[in-house]
């Protein structure tokens, strides 16, 4: 477009950009209004005649359009005979410095450019033997070339560079060139670059600084906008730390494109080996697809995982097509509360299915008449002793709290209150069991209990709202994966599993789930849905509702080799314990950390009541594989309660240990441990299409132009008119654009043409 | 030689007192109850249990087949006065919500992993077979417990050994140490002593055929759970039974509740 636009309008479009129009003869105003008027009325008088105005109202509007034309067309001239021109501010040759900025990451390794990668197409541009490019600007300007990549380096020749960095930072690169060219009357900047752009943190800021000081930036872009064939995981990410055997979701984001509807398999490996596979069908081009992949943790300690999709024929870049994971499985013992209000089968299967557990620690108090309570699983003789805990501090050492068929009344209001508390402060995970005490039957509704619950209380009458009906538990599509209700890793028998447990003989009426609730198992009966599992996060922690007390039919109607109701329980629990933090709790923000990025730690400090702590003595010790730990103080931020956090820059690539002690008034208040893994960057093959978006952004806030490398010859040229303290005035004039000639003359064939049409000719 | 008159008198006269006494016994619920309920079908097993559906516990009776002669239904001995008397404890005692009628359940009845504790008696004269074994071997397996009572001296040990191997061939049978849970789940159970049935208090000692000794055996599965309570040389369903009977001593009956609602709340517990 812009040779025909140089053509019509004599320069370029570029130029009225930047110019400003003026008329050289520019009349007084009220001259000029009579020569517009002088203009209009010749036409019209010229025509008044043929016009009949007034005789012929037909004929006149018929003929109208001749006396415009001619009117246009004698305008057309008094624009051409008042002289106009552009006014453009223009450098002087070589009175300035442009800085040349060459990408030297890896993503211009990437062959996108006619089977070529991005650098050898940018040097084979750049080379003097096949363009003049280069020489051109250095007519014009004084330049210092710099490659550049997470920061900018001074180049001696385009042709040395390797593409060999990991990680672009384009603000970063700027603002280096800006410090290094203080002084200089730096008027431009060239970026040669495919626009990766994956460490920038303050490019917003950089270009106020360009602005203020009124230096251009170009883009001349390398490489396709879009990768024709491409398989790329986007996202793998797992829980940082998990419970010992549950089961993990990965989940994963695939972005494809050139292969919609193909079939591939997501692959998971532990060092080598296949631990699990998932057929994918791909989706659209460019859309993301996510995938979730169930990890049985077996054992404890650090699983490191990498989950790839396999390379494709034609798939330039390979890199992209995996991601590492990693996967702490603790090694620890949640402590999980049980009181149920009497004795019951419900009772003794869940505590015998979670028994033999060695990972979870059930301490469960049981009424067994109205003034004696059974004690199980307890750590000594004062545990639980004084019955159910009244203080925060007793009940918070705990990291889920069942509910049996235990009435309200049991509770204090101090108590029901704490319970409360558990889930939304402490971030305890609640759940409530079915039972002739439960729900609205254990007169629940209006207590802070049934806030925690999933499920709304108070619809139905408390006499009535335990049935003793049989009815099928049937997964919702969000039950059959939810982790709570996994009894297989593989979704498909999962839900066999499922289907071939008995019925259950009872349950709790339950109107409707909460708004935000999930619903994970219903049932029906001839009138209606039941619900009869939902969860949701509530506050800080987790809560679920389970509208039965039968669930021991799932073990004891089903051969013994059947481990459904056991593998239930187990699940149910780790789900609902595996979120509550510890009293002192470390969170890294990522546990894969690219070569040369940071990690943040994240303490967070609790008392036992789980008051935060802002008076703590935090530190971390870091330890890196091959290196010795180092000990690190993370200070309190001041804008969160209870956080202490710090930024680290892995200086080599592995696992590290990072392990948080928060001490107070001499005493620990508790640790905490995490990993992260430092890996080498392959961030430059991720999301590696040329970043356009990005380019156009910078070269047009700062007055600068987006170029690709097929019409980059022209930037030496444009570059220069800039305006700068030190530009000069360039007056171009326009009266003679061919474009003025063109329309003139078409105005008077128009008018032939018209009035041959109306036989006047 | 014929019998002089007065050896004959002695003789009618004997049989006339056991007549008595066989009148006075049939003339007891106990033995009514027995006849009614020694031919259960599988209808009436499942009509007997949905007939007070959806109680958190029911004391369910092991109904088996042996018993010969005039011990045919062994396993209806003591009930229901038995059972009944003992749910009105339960009741009294606890706060399980507690099924009030009595429940009689075979082994060849699926009702029966409906019902996580059984109770069973008079081992001397159980017959199982092999289908039955193995649903009481699957019972045991998923989380039953059951307690077995009334059976005493070595022949019904033996017996009763020979049948329990028909479910576990390998199982050890171990004393249960007073200081096992079981004893001390509900009611602190101080000593183990012998709870004699009625009919042998009558003739002044506690025992029955060479049982001298109470003996409270355990099955254990491989988690160290107790499946099988055993009260050898011990009649806890007498004790149940006869604890409304001024001549049934109260110490016996008082020992047997405990130790039969202990029985249930380590059943739902363990």
């Amino acid at each position: 477009m812009d040779p025909v636009f140089q053509f019509l309008f004599k320069y370029k479009w570029m130029l009225f950009e930047k110019g400003k129009l003026s008329f050289e003869r520019m009349p007084a105003g009220w001259a000029l209004l009579i020569l517009v008027t002088a203009c209009g009325g010749a036409a019209f008088l010229l025509y008044a005649s043929r016009l009949r105005l007034g005789q012929n109202p037909r004929l006149s509007w018929k003929r109208l359009p001749l006396p415009l034309l001619r009117a246009s067309t004698l305008l057309l001239l008094l624009f051409a005979l008042l002289r106009p021109s552009l006014h453009v501010s223009t450098l002087l040759p070589r009175e300035n410095v442009a800085a040349l900025l060459f990408d030297d990451s890896a993503s211009m390794t990437i062959q996108d450019v006619g089977g070529r990668s991005r650098l050898d197409a940018l040097k084979q541009f750049l080379d003097p033997r096949q363009t003049t490019f280069l020489a051109d600007i250095e007519k014009k300007f004084r330049t210092r070339s710099f490659r550049f990549a997470a920061n900018a380096q001074k180049l001696d020749s385009p042709q040395t560079l390797q593409a060999g960095s990991a990680g672009t930072s384009l603000a970063g690169a700027i603002d280096d060139v800006l410090n290094e060219l203080e002084g200089a009357p730096l008027a431009s900047i060239v970026l040669f670059t495919d626009g990766a752009d994956n460490r920038s943190q303050n490019l917003a800021s950089v270009l106020a600084k360009l602005q203020a000081r009124k230096i251009a930036v170009h883009a001349c872009a390398v490489g396709s906008p879009e990768i024709e064939k491409d398989i790329e995981v986007v996202q793998a990410s797992a829980p940082q730390s998990i419970l010992p055997e549950s089961i993990a979701t990965a989940v994963v984001s695939l972005r494809s494109n050139g292969y919609a509807g193909k079939n591939v398999v997501v692959e998971v490996r532990e060092e080598g080996r296949l631990v699990h596979s998932k057929p994918v069908a791909l989706v659209r081009n460019n859309d993301i697809q996510t995938i979730e992949l169930n990890l049985a943790s077996k054992g404890k300690g650090l699983k490191s995982y990498v989950v790839s999709v396999g390379v494709q024929p034609g798939e330039p870049i390979q890199r992209n097509n995996s991601r590492p994971l990693l996967l702490n499985i603790e090694d620890s013992r949640p402590k999980i509360l049980y009181l149920e209000g009497t004795p019951r089968w419900e009772f003794k299967f869940i505590r015998a299915a979670i028994e033999p557990d060695k990972n979870l620690q059930l301490m469960t108090l049981l009424r067994t008449s109205g003034n004696k309570f059974y004690r199980q699983g307890v750590e000594s003789e004062d545990n639980l002793a004084a019955g159910f805990p009244t203080s925060k501090e007793e009940l918070f050492q705990y990291k889920a709290l069942v509910l049996g068929s235990i009435e309200s009344a049991f509770f204090s209001a101090e108590q029901l209150k704490t319970i409360a508390d558990f889930a939304s402060e402490r971030g305890g995970g609640f759940l409530m069991l079915g039972g002739r005490q439960s729900f609205d039957a254990g007169k629940y509704a209006g207590t802070p209990v049934a806030d925690v619950l999933p499920v709304v209380l108070n619809q139905t009458q408390p006499s009535s709202s335990f049935v003793l009906e049989p009815v099928k538990f049937r997964l919702t599509p969000h039950g059959r994966s939810h982790l709570a209700t996994r009894l297989d890793v593989d979704e498909s028998a999962n839900e066999k599993r499922w289907n071939v447990l008995p019925q259950l003989e009872e349950y709790n009426l339950i109107g409707t789930a909460k708004p935000g609730a999930t619903v994970l198992a219903q049932g029906s009966d001839a009138r209606r849905t039941l619900l009869l599992l939902a969860a949701h996060r509530y506050g800080r922690g987790r809560a679920a509702a389970l509208m039965t007390g039968n669930s021991w039919a799932w073990q004891m109607e089903m051969p013994h080799e059947d481990d459904s109701h056991e593998v239930f329980w187990r699940q149910m629990l780790r789900w609902l314990a595996g979120s509550a933090p510890d009293q002192v709790d470390l969170a890294l923000d990522r546990n894969v950390v690219p070569d040369g990025e940071v990690v943040t730690l994240a303490v967070e400090v609790n008392d036992p009541s789980f008051t935060k702590l802002n008076d703590a003595q935090v530190s971390a010790i870091i330890t890196p594989p091959g290196s010795k730990p180092m000990e690190m103080p993370l200070p309190w931020i001041v804008k969160k309660d209870g956080i202490y956090q710090a930024e680290y820059r892995p200086l080599e690539k592995g696992i590290h240990r990072v392990q948080a002690t928060a001490m107070r008034h001499g005493k620990e208040v508790g640790r905490s441990e995490r990993f992260f893994t430092a890996t080498e960057s392959n961030v430059e093959f991720f999301a590696a299409g040329q970043n356009r978006e990005i380019l156009q952004r910078i070269a047009s806030e700062t007055g600068g132009r987006y170029y690709t490398l097929d019409n980059a010859t022209q930037l030496p040229q444009e570059m220069s008119y800039v305006e700068r303290p030190n530009s000069v005035p360039q007056i171009l004039p326009l009266w003679d654009m061919p474009i003025l000639l063109i329309v003139v003359c078409s105005l008077l064939i128009c008018e032939w043409a018209w009035r041959k049409r109306e036989e006047l000719a | 030689m014929l019998p002089q008159k007065s050896t004959l008198a002695s003789l009618l006269g004997l049989l006339i007192l056991i007549a008595t006494a066989v009148a006075q016994t049939d003339d007891r619920p106990l033995r009514r109850s027995r006849r009614v309920v020694r031919d259960l079908s599988a209808d009436d097993v499942l009509e007997m249990s949905r007939a007070e559906k959806g109680r958190d516990f029911a004391f369910a009776r092991l109904v088996y087949t042996g018993g010969y002669g005039w011990r045919y239904g062994a396993w209806t001995t003591d009930a229901p006065k038995a059972d009944l008397t003992f749910i009105a404890g339960i009741k009294r005692l606890t706060n399980l919500n507690v099924r009030e009628r009595e429940l009689y359940l075979p082994l060849t009845s699926k009702e029966i992993f409906k019902y996580p504790f059984l109770y069973a008696v008079e081992m001397g004269y159980l017959e199982l077979s092999q289908e039955e074994a193995d649903t009481l071997r699957e019972y045991l397996q998923r989380g039953g417990f059951l307690v077995v009572d009334d059976f005493h001296g070595t022949y019904e040990w033996e017996n009763f050994e020979a049948q329990i191997r028909k479910v576990f061939p390998a199982c050890k049978i171990e004393e249960i140490p007073l200081s096992h849970p079981v004893f001390h789940c509900f009611f602190d159970v101080e000593a183990l002593t012998q709870v004699p049935g009625a009919q042998t208090l009558y003739s002044g000692v506690t025992y029955e055929k060479d049982g001298y000794d109470a003996h409270f055996r355990g099955i254990f599965d491989e988690t160290g759970r107790l499946m099988v309570m055993i009260n050898f040389n011990s009649d806890l369903g007498d004790a149940w039974e006869w604890a409304d009977v001024p001549y049934y001593p109260e110490k016996y009956s008082s020992t047997a509740y405990r130790l039969g609602i202990n029985y249930i709340i380590y059943s739902m517990t363990h």
